[in-house]
């Protein structure tokens, strides 16, 4: 029998479950988060309690073995939440927690690390897209609101960045399809989920004014409509005044 | 008759496009203490417009109402256009409105000449002091230093700035002269290299507090105009490689002329912009930042332009079969970079990898190399020893979609 655990969807309750997968010796095929799962036939699902304490010692023990740089990759590469990751994961962890996971650490061409580094280079370059793209609205003095919906579950990634170039006002980064978002208010990140979130949306003179210097500041000799395409993917457009 | 903000920064935006830097990288600079914004070392791109081109600051000139008159640029005086001048509050106002709201980086101040260069330098530099000290605004700066403006306002402006940039505008003295009378090349490399030394000195210092950024961190830019002067691709890369080497340039801009002038000195109005030459251009550049290339292994005197057919790294390839096969098992680093096909971050990962595997490959295509281009000068265990001359001028002449990169692509 083939086992697929089930975690909340968590970081912390995947650890878990990688925790547990070791604990009880378990032949592990899969892993899925509580609201993406299915159940199936030829599978046994077996639910895992989020422990931190079990989470922190794997973590721990990630970094002992490949330190913070892969703690990182496998962190980035979680948030992705594509439908196999949790998968490619545990075989890398299994291979990292070996007798010589220390050298396979350092090894970027294996088979178990290439995916993994690829997943995480695109997620960050979606996290380095969102720098850019994301867009306050001024709700109210010193209250600003951005509406994102990226592919990946990035505001973890793009949080402090945020946090270090605004700390003089409050604002609120919402991913609109997850529905989860922060809420900074000048001193400490909190988190917020909320099921039915009215949207605000208005345009304010600096916002008009940026949807014309963005029209002026065109060459249209250069006009190359493909490779604008190219560097700004239409997902993002609905979020940008410019593009509206 | 008085005219709208929005009236101003349209008409002193559309003057400032033609200037194609647009870069917010190389500062770090902190969240000062009681204000806001930073710097990113690698830059953030915000937007793009239609031309696909990077939108990254707020790029404006403070006036193009230019005493001078350069044959090539929309805001000479003998032009008959709408003239602006936005006043320093309006500039400040602007750039923290679009800040605040994420659309940039930071502000990219340049100016046509408005009285004489030290009056014109004197205004930017207010504008970039009030961000700083009234508003504590930590975002990226970038001004223009006006050609001929003092030693001691240059410094000044350098002390707000982020990055500076004088453009070189063209190729050899000869042209500048020739094109915009008022210029000369000592009033570009005066305040360049007074900028180079300085940043030199400052360097030497020690760093007082977390909060005083490093003098000008993101150092020098300048840009020169493409294919309005019959300067050849050596002229320009001979000068580039110069100001990466002596006034420690951190990038060189190469913009291909937009006809906007009717001008008996420059090409006619219908002439294309040259866009695939200026895209050549950074291929070589690009070779000299990161590639570890000569400017005379691109070109010389022989061959003084940049072959259109294919990027520069292949053609110096395939002047130099004797330098090829690469064995990825042994050669150094430096040798896999000069591969066609290889970019910088799959050269890395091979030299780290093949201490543990030996590479093969399922390896190189998962590593992102073109392997289309690359087989052909390269060696590693299993492969096919295809590169001979014949193979090579097989894969140019006949087939050559394998060899060629995808538009704007260079690895
Ligand atoms: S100095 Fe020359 S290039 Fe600069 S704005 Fe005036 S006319 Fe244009």
């Amino acid at each position: 029998m083939n086992f697929c655990f089930v975690y909340d969807g968590s970081f912390e309750g995947f650890l878990t479950a990688v925790f547990e997968a070791y604990r009880l010796k378990l032949p592990v095929r899969s892993f899925a988060a509580a609201a993406r799962y299915s159940p199936n036939l030829f599978e046994e699902h077996y639910s895992i309690e989020t422990s931190s304490e079990a989470a922190d010692r794997v973590w721990k023990r990630i970094a002992e073995q490949g330190g913070e740089f892969i703690g990182k990759m496998i962190f980035a590469s979680f948030l992705s939440e594509l439908p196999d990751v949790e998968r490619l994961i545990w075989e890398y962890l299994q291979k990292l927690f070996s007798e010589d996971g220390k050298t396979f650490a350092l090894n970027p061409i294996s088979a178990e690390a290439m995916p993994l580094i690829r997943i995480t280079n695109s997620v960050r370059r979606e996290r380095d897209r969102l720098h850019g793209f994301l867009r306050f609205q001024k709700l109210e003095e010193e209250l600003f609101f951005a509406g994102i919906e990226p592919e990946s579950h990035i505001i973890p990634l793009i949080t402090p960045h945020f946090v270090r170039r605004f700390p003089q006002f409050s604002w609120i980064i919402w991913d609109i399809n997850r529905k989860k978002g922060v809420f900074f208010d000048r001193k400490t990140v909190e988190e917020i989920t909320i099921d039915r979130f009215h949207l605000p949306r208005f345009e304010d003179d600096f916002c008009k004014m940026w949807k014309s210097y963005h029209q002026s500041a065109c060459i249209q000799e250069r006009k190359n409509p493909l490779l604008q395409r190219q560097m700004l993917p239409r997902r993002y457009w609905a979020q940008l005044p410019e593009k509206n | 008759m008085s005219i709208t903000l929005e009236q101003k920064l349209s008409i002193l935006s559309a003057a400032a496009k033609y200037d194609v830097s647009c870069s917010s990288s190389g500062s770090n600079r902190n969240t000062p203490e009681g204000g806001f914004g930073c710097g990113a070392k690698q830059g953030i791109c915000h937007s793009f417009t239609e031309d696909g081109r990077c939108v990254s600051l707020l790029k404006i000139l403070l006036s193009n109402n230019c005493r001078y008159d350069c044959a090539y640029c929309a805001n000479r005086r003998s032009n008959d256009i709408p003239r602006a001048t936005f006043k320093v509050c309006e500039v400040v106002d602007l750039t923290i409105g679009f800040y605040e709201r994420n659309y940039i980086e930071g502000l990219f101040l340049s100016s046509g000449v408005i009285l004489n260069p030290d009056y014109t330098m004197e205004a930017l530099i207010r504008v970039a002091k009030t961000l700083r000290q009234e508003h504590r605004f930590g975002g990226y700066i970038h001004l223009k230093a006006i050609p001929g403006a003092s030693a001691e306002l240059v410094h000044e402006a350098a002390l707000y700035a982020d990055r500076m940039s004088v453009n070189v505008e063209l190729p050899s003295q000869k042209s500048l002269l020739f094109l915009a009378p008022e210029k000369n090349y000592e009033s570009v490399f005066r305040p360049m290299n007074f900028l180079a030394e300085r940043k030199t000195e400052y360097l030497a210092a020690p760093k007082s507090s977390r909060y005083t950024p490093r003098f000008l961190p993101a150092g020098q830019s300048t840009q020169m105009i493409v294919g309005a002067t019959p300067d050849s691709d050596l002229d320009i890369l001979r000068l580039a490689s110069g100001f990466y080497r002596k006034q420690r340039l951190k990038r060189v801009y190469y913009s291909g002329y937009i006809p906007i002038n009717e001008d008996a000195r420059l090409p006619v109005l219908t002439s294309q912009p040259p866009l695939l030459r200026e895209h050549r251009l950074y291929q070589a550049d690009w070779l000299m930042r990161f590639y570890g290339f000569q400017f005379h292994e691109i070109v010389d005197e022989k061959i003084p332009n940049l072959d259109s057919r294919f990027d520069p790294k292949l053609g110096w390839a395939l002047r130099h079969p004797e330098f090829f096969p690469v064995d990825l098992e042994t050669a150094d680093y430096e040798a896999i970079l000069r591969v066609p096909g290889i970019g910088v971050k799959s050269a890395k990962m091979i030299v780290q990898g093949r201490r543990f595997t030996a590479i093969r490959e399922e390896h190189l295509k998962k590593l992102g190399v073109a392997l289309n281009r690359a087989r052909y000068f390269i060696r590693f265990r299993g492969s096919l020893r295809l590169m001979n001359q014949r193979a090579v001028n097989e894969a140019v002449w006949s087939r050559q979609g394998s060899l060629f990169e995808p538009a704007g692509l260079l690895t």
